[in-house]
């Protein structure tokens, strides 16, 4: 034994010493360099270009750089394994009135709050999109104002609003219901009456000299904002076309309405519908509407007269129209609770699966329009994917991580909340 | 003077139309109708492949796969169809129109949904104790969530009076069609309610409400056990008079004490679960334990009493921030810990959960790891046996109710259908 021992120290000596360190200072770059991640997956599920068997999705700087079918991987990539689990894209969720205290001001009109002075990053429903695999949410505020605000489109991870933000003015909040208080034929009033005002106001904007404005400089401070400034500005904005509107229309008529106030104002509008718009599904194919529908999917309708209750399929009725529709969920019901349970509700209606998954990822993504960067899995595209053990619909399947930009945003073994509520067994 | 008037034609006649009263239905309602599935959940656990279901006159006549049916019966084939016994919600909260259509009075509501809403509850503020109140005589068949609930797969469901005093009143099982109530009822008087906790006594010391409300007696969880108990003793008190003697108070709780009726306690803290527990060991009552959140923490005491729960709903978005939940956390498996451990478990709504979820309740609680087979059963049998309807529904067996769901596929799986409901025999279709 001592002889081998020996014989051991012997042999390793100053070359062998030697080439180890000229091995080290080769290959010490190695994990700088490798910025690639390669990840293998039995199914991608790209939505636009449909679905690759057995694929290798390569990532480079938080964007996909490469995809198809099993073949070459960069000699300097990252291989990570998911070859027994399904990827999807990033799941988009084009509305949601949460992530904050309060959704709707007192106050009707208050177009100049944007949800950025209260968004909460760390609230609940926000960890719980990023849970069952939303990558990226349009934060809105709520219903019953009429100017209700500007939202934020953000992702889904990081709790300083700046690594999360995505789009900081996404739309304006409209909503042209009645409240018991006052009915539509106020709140239209009120709508035309300040975009009106607004007008005057840039006019009389476009009118001041360089020299008014200069003096207006001078006279008063730089941090001084007039009144007339925080009424109008964010609805000049609006008119202007720097962002569009989110209407929410709950009845039929309130979808005409609010296209005919959007045609004579020139907005760029998305309609946020209420289960009973399913009615004006031949009106938004006509006039080729963004619409996104109600979380409720399956609508009692009640007959006037005889009271009858009728069973309505909202999604079918606008899908037989040929209508595009983004989903909503609704964490405080149980029916809607994730967009992957809204999508399987559409499956039970009837409606493909290519659809559901499109109406979950694509169309929320060009209802936002960020169709580009993401709502697919396509090169150049943003690495945001949620991987799945099963099928993207079989409800026993559980969303296991989740790949915000490239990097790991969800990981389902280390959700400590997940374990506090149900030992990590919820699903999709 | 009299008889003179019939003649012996008339008599005749009057002794035909006579039987004709009493057969004629019979023979006019001996609607067959035979369906066949490609599979069959039995209720209990039991799974038939392309089995045949014959209904006569509302009831199951038989259940198997073959059978001679008579000639000129159609059979209703749902080949690719999955059926099951008609879902019962253990206990449902519904929104009952009354007179006038804007004021809708609710069976179980909390009381600040009420006021918001403005509508009435059925909640009684004459007294503390009121067991002699019967859910049944307000019941409206007009109210929507009967129809909501059999176009959701609910054929039955329980319905009783408020939570607001201790006492509240017996409650009703009722079938989810039918024009009057009388029509509906599969079993009245099936379970005394009594509320333990804060709900009889939280509104008892705030002011700004009724003053029949304000000025009630309890006004914590001592004063409302103290109640509970009182009325006990002082039965016992009365010593062994005839029941005739004693009012109609006095003899439903005289029956609950012989175990004729079951007390169902709300107690969702686990305070309040002990407490239900030691009244069981002092004055021997049969009880259940209705949305028993904390119910985890006493699962052997439970199961060595035969216990069972009615738990739900299942999925609580609002968790421990809940008003209502008097319990400081909640545990969403609990479903999959009260399958573990054997207690037998229904599923129920509350007013946040309306009875057309309930099939996603359970849904909840199979993503969470319930086996299927126990969610199907909690859903039909296991329910029908808490209510003690066990001889009607819950099952589809030989000389039950024909109460059948058919879906396109899985029935626990959102994304199959419900395409056929039967109650009693009646065909109809939820998609309508």
């Amino acid at each position: 034994m001592r002889k081998r021992r020996k014989e051991m120290k012997r042999s390793f000596g100053l070359p062998h010493f030697m080439t180890f360190v000229l091995a080290l200072a080769v290959l010490s770059p190695l994990p700088l360099v490798s910025q690639i991640k390669a990840i293998k997956a039995k199914k991608i599920y790209t939505v636009s270009q449909g679905v690759i068997e057995k694929g290798i999705l390569l990532i480079e700087n938080g964007k996909i750089s490469e995809l198809g079918p099993e073949g070459k991987i960069p000699w300097n990539a990252e291989v990570i394994d998911y070859s027994q689990k399904i990827i999807v894209p990033g799941l988009v969720e084009a509305h949601a009135a949460r992530g904050y205290d309060i959704p709707n001001e007192t106050n009707p009109l208050t177009p100049f709050v944007t949800v950025m002075d209260s968004l909460d990053l760390s609230h609940d429903a926000i960890k719980l999109a990023l849970r069952s695999g939303v990558t990226t949410m349009n934060i809105m505020p709520g219903n019953a104002t009429i100017l209700g605000g500007r939202g934020a489109i953000i992702k889904t991870y990081g709790l300083i609003i700046g690594d999360a933000l995505m789009v900081p003015d996404s739309g304006m909040k409209i909503s042209v219901a009645g409240t018991p208080a006052q009915s539509r034929i106020g709140v239209m009033a009120q709508l035309r009456r300040y975009f009106d005002e607004t007008k005057e106001y840039l006019e009389k904007k476009e009118k001041k000299t360089t020299a008014d404005k200069k003096e207006e400089m001078v006279s008063t401070p730089m941090s001084f904002r007039s009144p007339e400034y925080v009424k109008y500005e964010s609805v000049a904005d609006l008119l202007k076309g720097r962002y569009g509107a989110f209407i929410y229309c709950p009845t039929p008529s309130d979808v005409v309405e609010a296209q005919k106030l959007s045609e004579v104002y020139g907005l760029k509008s998305v309609y946020v519908l209420g289960p009973e718009a399913y009615k004006a599904a031949d009106f938004a194919a006509l006039k080729k509407l963004k619409v996104i529908l109600d979380p409720e999917l399956i609508y009692f309708e009640k007959d006037p007269i005889t009271e009858e209750l009728r069973k309505v399929d909202v999604a079918t009725a606008f899908q037989a129209k040929g209508v595009d529709f983004a989903l909503q969920s609704d964490p405080d019901k149980v029916q809607a609770r994730t967009l992957f349970y809204q999508a399987m509700k559409l499956i039970s209606c009837g409606i493909s699966p290519e659809i559901a998954l499109k109406s979950i990822s694509l169309v929320p993504a060009q209802i936002l329009g960020l169709d580009e960067q993401i709502g697919s899995l396509e090169k150049g595209k943003l690495a945001n994917f949620v991987v799945l053990d099963k099928e993207p619909f079989d409800f026993s399947g559980k969303v296991e991580l989740v790949y915000i930009e490239g990097k790991l945003a969800y990981d389902r073994t280390k959700d400590e909340d997940l374990k506090d509520l149900a030992d990590d067994k919820i699903g999709q | 003077m009299i008889k003179k008037k019939f003649g012996p034609l008339t008599k005749i006649a009057s002794v035909v139309f006579t039987i004709f009263c009493f057969l004629g239905p019979a023979v006019l309602a001996d609607d067959l109708s035979a369906l066949r599935v490609g599979t069959l959940h039995k209720g209990n656990g039991e799974i038939l492949k392309n089995a045949l279901v014959l209904i006569r006159s509302g009831k199951v006549e038989f259940v198997g796969i073959d059978y001679p049916i008579p000639k000129g019966t159609n059979i209703l084939e749902f080949k690719e169809g999955v059926a099951t016994p008609g879902f019962i919600a253990a206990n449902a909260y519904l929104r009952i129109s009354a007179e006038t259509k804007i004021i809708e009075m609710d069976l179980r509501e909390d009381y600040y949904a009420l006021k918001r809403d403005k509508v009435m509850a059925l909640n009684e503020g004459r007294s503390e104790v009121t067991p002699e109140l019967n859910a049944l005589y307000s019941v409206d068949p007009r109210s929507e969530d009967f129809a909501r609930g059999w176009r959701s797969g609910v054929t039955c469901l329980y319905v009783a009076p408020g939570n607001l005093n201790v006492f509240n009143g017996t409650g009703t099982v009722l079938k989810t069609i039918g024009r009057t109530p009388q029509d509906m009822v599969v079993k009245n008087m099936v379970h005394l309610k009594v509320t333990f906790g804060h709900e009889p006594a939280y509104l008892n010391n705030r002011f700004g409400f009724e003053p029949e409300l304000r000025t009630r007696r309890p006004q914590n969880r001592m004063g409302v056990d103290f109640i509970f108990r009182n009325a006990f003793v002082k039965l016992q008190n009365k010593g062994p008079i005839p029941d005739s003697a004693l009012d109609a108070q006095e003899l439903i709780l005289r029956k609950v004490l012989r175990g004729e009726i079951p007390l169902r306690i709300r107690a969702r803290s686990y305070m309040d679960i002990k407490a239900a527990l030691r009244a069981m060991d002092e004055f021997g009552f049969k009880w259940i334990l209705e949305e028993g959140v904390d119910a985890y923490k006493y699962l052997d005491d439970l199961k060595s009493r035969n216990i069972p729960v009615i738990y739900g709903p299942v999925y609580r978005p609002e968790g421990r921030f809940d008003f209502n939940a008097e319990s400081d956390y909640y545990k969403a498996q609990m479903p999959l810990l009260l399958a573990k451990k054997g207690i037998l478990f229904a599923f129920q709504n509350n007013n946040k959960s309306p009875v057309s979820s309930l099939r996603e309740e359970a849904i909840f609680a199979v993503q969470l790891g319930l086996n299927k087979e126990t969610a199907l059963k909690a859903l039909t049998s296991h329910a029908a046996r808490i209510l003690g309807v066990e001889d009607r529904v819950g099952t589809i067996e030989k000389g039950k109710d024909g109460d059948l769901l058919i879906f396109n596929g899985d029935p626990l799986d959102p994304s199959s259908r419900l395409e056929k409901v039967i109650i009693g025999g009646k065909m109809l279709d939820p998609n309508k």
